[in-house]
């Protein structure tokens, strides 16, 4: 295990959150299980209050978690001098049994706490509490991915081996590894092949601009966009950004020598496609339709291909040839 | 317009409870004028600061102007306040550094009217309080009477359809009381719905109130 103060405290928090979690939880059950809106009695009047109390816990805790989430990719990144051979997140991750599955469940999660937040700010605009017991009902589904998620968490970081010799981004990551051969698909291809998912994306946003229905088809391709995102950045743009044709990988991006610009790409990517897959719960689940969740997707996900496309173009003006 | 449907209201402390409503069951018309009558810790005050919106009962049905303002969130309900409530508070609760005209205006500043329908809101209800003439003044420098206009200002500055005060006579001598009394008048004469929690025999013996509500240990014990 590496004890350091960014391990302690990512630990740290997110047990404390797991407890105001499990307190929420506790109360999500109560409120479920004897919750009647028509009733004016003691018992009921209680549960208003607490379902106010839980709902303010649930949201806080949810925010904080999102902003961990992104910090998670940070620790990992500072933790790279403690694993032999790591030259950046991706060797610390390999240094772990279940670190990519922890990602995966990160990158789930922050969609389903933003999706919570949606519910429970549509709930609190109406006098009748018409989503209590679905945003509830829904909160404990997180709560179960919580407790797998603090789980991993604990798994991953205290189970860090700093003496396994770990591989690094560009093998992991090059066509003949297993990931690589997982996919199956060269550079070029990987970049067509987002190209249609992101044609078909953009042509089922315009559409949901123009009719409403089309929005549950929109935020179903935005979940295959998220895929296919991490894919082109890492098969297509990452060289570019690395200028370096044999250097793939979704980590290094994030560091200070190529200015965190990383950053952008993640959390363009991420939020471009949960205002996408927002669009489509709202519609279906809330029977409500807001048209800047589209145009706020399609926005983010334009910039996203744009700051890829804008490494690509550069490379060319700037050598002659695209690698 | 307001109606309480077998109302409780009960205090909790870790030791004890404390029943302060007891099964409260009242209808109050619009445009009436009601004057709840009682001994101290009798329920008056609980009783105004549930039809407010201000506490939630612990049991039964509270229904102003069309909203079950029981069931509401309290975000829903401070709005409600906000829209359709007036308070004259015993104390008045005026804040000391800020003129009449700022003590009243006060109100509206969360609301979405531009600063001058405001203004001409704060001074038409400056003028059916009659304390247009000192509104440049602070509230600190006002006597008790004109501390009570102004508290009256503020109260129906926005429009409100009901007004309640709670032992709004407490800090007023007779001819205050009066006075406050006359101002009243006024207000019901607007069709407003009045409701004064007191137990001032002054304001008891006016012909004022339409409806008086006695309370005894949180209970209504006498309806005239």
């Amino acid at each position: 295990m590496i004890l350091t103060s960014g391990t302690i405290s990512y630990l740290g928090s997110n047990t404390a959150i797991y407890i105001l979690a499990t307190v929420a939880f506790v109360g999500a059950i109560k409120i479920l299980k004897t919750w009647d809106f028509n009733s004016t009695t003691n018992l009921q009047y209680s549960n208003e209050k607490l379902s106010f109390l839980v709902s303010t816990i649930i949201y806080f805790l949810l925010l904080i978690k999102i902003i961990l989430s992104f910090y998670l990719l940070y620790l990992i990144d500072s933790l790279v001098p403690f694993i032999k051979a790591a030259m950046c997140g991706v060797g610390v991750i390999n240094a772990t049994d279940f670190g990519w599955w922890l990602l995966a469940l990160k990158i789930v999660l922050l969609i389903l706490f933003g999706l919570w937040i949606t519910t429970n700010t549509k709930d609190i605009e109406e006098t009748n509490y018409p989503f209590l017991k679905f945003k509830f009902v829904f909160f404990i589904i997180i709560f179960v991915f919580l407790s797998i998620e603090l789980f991993l968490d604990f798994y991953t970081i205290t189970g860090l081996d700093t003496q396994r010799i770990v591989s690094c981004c560009s093998v992991t990551f090059s066509n003949t590894n297993q990931i690589g051969n997982f996919i199956s698909l060269s550079r070029d291809s990987v970049g067509t092949l987002y190209g249609v998912i992101f044609s078909i994306y953009v042509v089922f946003g315009l559409l949901s601009l123009y009719k409403e229905k089309f929005s549950t088809y929109f935020s179903l391709v935005s979940i295959v966009m998220i895929y296919a995102g991490l894919l082109v950045l890492i098969y297509t743009f990452s060289p570019y950004i690395y200028e370096l044709p044999t250097h793939t990988c979704p980590f290094c991006i994030i560091q200070k020598e190529y200015n965190y610009i990383g950053y952008i790409f993640y959390i363009s990517l991420i939020f471009g496609c949960f205002f996408g897959i927002k669009s489509g719960f709202s519609y279906a689940f809330l029977k409500k339709f807001n048209k800047q969740d589209i145009v706020l997707s399609l926005v983010l996900n334009i910039i996203f291909l744009g700051a890829g496309l804008f490494f690509v173009i550069n490379y060319y003006l700037t050598n002659g040839v695209c690698l | 317009m307001i109606r309480l449907e077998n109302v409780y209201k009960i205090y909790e402390t870790t030791t004890k409870e404390h029943t302060a409503l007891d099964d409260i069951t009242l209808h109050i018309k619009e445009g009436e004028c009601v004057l709840l009558r009682g001994h101290s810790g009798s329920g008056k005050s609980t009783l105004l600061s549930i039809i407010a919106g201000i506490l939630k009962p612990s049991a039964g049905y509270l229904e102003v102007d069309n909203v079950r303002l029981s069931k509401v969130p309290d975000n829903f309900s401070t709005n409600f306040r906000r829209d359709h409530i007036g308070n004259i508070f015993q104390k008045y609760n005026l804040i000391e550094d800020l003129s009449v005209f700022e003590n009243v205006i006060t109100p509206l500043l969360p609301t979405d009217l531009s600063f001058t329908e405001a203004t001409n809101m704060t001074i038409q209800a400056m003028q059916t309080a009659n304390i247009l003439h000192k509104k440049d003044n602070l509230a600190k420098n006002l006597s008790g009477g004109e501390q009570q206009r102004c508290a009256i200002a503020r109260a129906i500055v926005n429009k409100p359809k009901i007004i309640l005060a709670d032992e709004p006579s407490a800090n007023l001598d007779y001819d205050l009381t009066m006075q406050f009394i006359e101002e009243m008048d006024k207000l019901k004469k607007l069709n407003k719905t009045i409701i004064i929690a007191s137990h001032d025999d002054v304001l008891f013996k006016s012909n004022l109130f339409s409806k008086v509500v006695m309370l005894d240990k949180g209970k209504i014990s006498d309806i005239n």
